[in-house]
């Protein structure tokens, strides 16, 4: 008898120890960025899984969904803060939501931890909001880590002429302007051309690039456009040296459809880095959801959780803002390298968690999406002129 | 008189809805202004749209007309103040249906459709392009009164609610809804009867965009966001159109009760269903369309008009 007392005083005792979390997660789990969505969540429920079970904060995860529409966003966020009562929240993956989110979380006064929302806007919009802690790189690194791509292209292999394909929604066409001066800074000749989003007609514009013979193939575009491109390219007699894509996350299969052979693009993980971290990552994700995703969005998740406990057992507190203090001292090592929060470049959000030293580029080779660029990270040589341009 | 014959329901739904920041509502107060805040906003584009359906014309550019009054609004707010710039966002919303339809009018069923539709890819084209919209990236919009009153956006919402409901049931109760009636069941008819078709199709489309665009411009104080995807986006016109037929077509208080089911239903069903919850909303409004062809309004009597 004396022995289980002993026992539950015990096990009180451990659960008196634990900082308790109460987490809200606002995340697209249905409307256009869904797959990312749900990506990010499974991240999410996996660190917070390993959390639990290591026993020094317990997490309970309120998840709601902000369907890609700010008419959706607006409500259910408000729901996480009154209803049910949270002090933290992550979420924040579409920039055009995540704007529509700015003023209730003013209002409200949350620890907002911002998994996506690259766009710039969003980075005016939370200026002087002391709990904004953001993760992803802002668009404008996203700019500089595919411009160094292409310096050493021009640099190393020549390249001098880029054809770039744009869709005309907001991930397609801002920054345009930008990255057209700042290729042709670069010694570039450039010539680009919008196309509708999701219409999968390329034909017309490839045809005309044919006639400017461009090195590169740059398409600013969704998963969808990606074997169209491809197919259409070589239906025109379109030859450039590398076809260069930057959607947000790639066709499921694309890989085992011989047209992605040396196709290259910018993501911020793959499941194949080496580091340390990446390898745990993969493993514990393989163990509960039977399969290796590809998706980014996943580790970062992870690595949000991952830090937000970690921040809690530093401040030895569930307060938000002790919590907001131990989280802007942190480094900890990631899937994507060293996490570590400063002041964003312009100086309006003063917690930036990851810059441009986190893309890099890959390339279709044999099946697989391999690091190419740059040479710390490449596991195989970029393939350059790839094979669309030699057959 | 026409149309008043389910005035007291329809005062109740005003009533509620005037009065539900007041409810004691407890912990889910702030949320369910929010919810109530949408619902006003797609029931008046809603009756919006049905305005125009009683003549038989199936438009899809009430999104387009959402998003002219609420890229008006948006980017006039910060020089003139909330109401001028919703007021002159539907005025904007207004020249777009003039536009529209002195070109289309002529046209009937799924043409005009098809030509309302292309007008709203045409704005959405000229949003992404224009220099003063924001482009791709979009425009940010100031909250209602500098977000000096707290229930500004709600209470603006019920303010365009209650001028939809008042232009529907004057459009019910008037003359009016004869001509429109002639012209969406024959043309050839409404026409030897003295009826002046385009005229009729011309007004209930101008009532119907100022609607829209007054619920547009106040859709953008709240989001505080325009983006010309969201904003010209075809799913508000499907929105639009779906609340009446799920609520009950050409009455007053089928879009209502439409509007207050499906978009609280909606809510509720995410709240319930984490993931997939779309089946069971797709599910919903499919067994309510094929086994009450009148709608929800149509369980109280037979249709009228």
């Amino acid at each position: 008898m004396r022995k289980v007392v002993g026992f539950l005083v015990l096990i009180a005792g451990l659960a008196w120890a634990q900082i308790p979390l109460k987490v809200g997660v606002i995340l697209p789990l249905s409307g256009a960025s869904a797959v990312s969505g749900k990506a990010a969540l499974n991240g999410i429920q996996l660190a917070a899984d390993e959390v639990n079970a290591a026993g020094k904060v317990r997490l309970e995860l309120i998840v709601v969904d902000d369907g890609t529409d700010p008419a959706k966003a607006v409500p259910a966020f408000t729901k996480l803060m009154t209803v049910d009562k949270v002090d933290i929240v992550i979420g924040g993956l579409a920039s055009g939501v995540t704007f529509a989110l700015s003023g209730p979380v003013k209002q409200y006064g949350p620890l907002f931890l911002v998994i996506g929302a690259a766009s710039s806007v969003v980075e005016q919009a939370f200026e002087g909001y002391p709990l904004f802690f953001h993760y992803h790189p802002w668009d404008y690194h996203n700019v500089a880590a595919a411009l160094q791509f292409f310096q050493y292209l021009n640099r190393e292999h020549g390249a001098k002429k880029v054809a770039i394909l744009y869709e005309d929604g907001p991930f397609g066409s801002a920054g345009i302007g930008v990255y057209k001066q700042q290729l042709e800074k670069l010694g570039y000749q450039v010539q680009a051309e919008p196309f509708k989003a999701g219409s999968g007609q390329f034909t017309a514009i490839l045809t005309r690039f044919r006639a400017f013979a461009p090195d590169i193939l740059y398409w600013i575009g969704y998963d969808v456009d990606a074997l169209p491109i491809a197919t259409q390219a070589r239906q025109v007699g379109l030859r450039p040296k590398l076809i260069y894509g930057a959607p947000p996350s790639w066709p499921i299969g694309f890989e085992k459809n011989p047209l992605s052979n040396d196709i290259a693009g910018m993501t911020a993980w793959l499941p194949t880095v080496a580091n340390p971290q990446s390898r745990r990552f993969v493993e514990a994700y393989r163990k509960k959801y039977g399969e290796v995703t590809e998706e980014y969005m996943a580790p970062m998740g992870y690595t949000i959780v991952n830090s937000l406990a970690l921040a809690a057992e530093k401040a030895g507190s569930a307060d938000k803002n002790r919590i907001a203090e131990a989280l802007a001292g942190l480094k900890m090592p990631t899937p994507f390298g060293l996490l570590s929060f400063k002041p964003s470049d312009t100086g309006r959000t003063k917690y930036q968690g990851f810059g441009p030293e986190i893309w890099f580029q890959f390339q279709y080779l044999q099946g697989s999406r391999r690091p190419v660029f740059p040479k710390n990270v490449a596991t195989r040589p970029l393939r350059y002129p790839g094979e669309y341009y030699l057959r | 008189m026409r149309g008043f014959n389910h005035l007291p329901l329809i005062l109740l739904f005003l009533l509620l809805f005037a009065l539900l920041p007041f409810l004691p509502l407890g912990v889910w107060r702030a949320f369910l202004l929010d919810v109530g805040f949408f619902v006003l906003l797609f029931t008046a584009l809603a009756l919006s749209w049905d305005l125009v359906a009683r003549t038989g014309q199936l438009s899809l550019a009430h999104g387009a007309f959402f998003g002219l009054g609420a890229y008006g609004a948006g980017l006039l707010a910060p020089q003139v103040g909330t109401l001028p710039a919703l007021l002159l966002g539907a005025l904007v919303a207004g020249a777009g249906a003039l536009t529209l339809g002195s070109v289309t009018l002529r046209l009937h069923g799924l043409y005009f459709a098809i030509a309302s539709l292309a007008f709203s890819e045409v704005l959405r084209t000229l949003a992404l392009k224009l220099p003063f919209t924001g482009g791709p990236i979009g425009l940010p919009v100031p909250p209602p009164f500098a977000g000096t009153w707290p229930l500004a956006a709600y209470y603006l919402s019920f303010g365009v609610l209650l001028l939809a409901t008042a232009l529907s049931l004057w459009a019910e109760a008037s003359p009016f809804r004869l001509a429109q009636a002639a012209t969406r069941q024959s043309e050839t008819v409404a026409r030897v009867l003295g009826v002046r078709v385009v005229w009729v199709k011309l007004w209930s489309l101008l009532l119907g965009s100022w609607v829209a665009g007054l619920a547009g411009g106040v859709y953008g104080m709240k989001t505080l966001f325009l983006s010309p995807y969201d904003a010209f986006s075809l799913g508000r016109a499907v929105e639009a159109l779906v609340i009446p037929i799920f609520g009950g077509l050409y009455t007053t208080l089928g879009p209502l009760v439409g509007g207050a089911v499906l978009v609280s239903l909606e809510q509720a069903l995410r709240l319930w269903i984490k993931e997939g919850y779309l089946v069971v909303y797709g599910a919903i409004l499919i067994l309510v369309i094929l086994f009450l062809p009148r709608g929800l309004v149509g369980i109280l009597g037979r249709r009228r008009g």
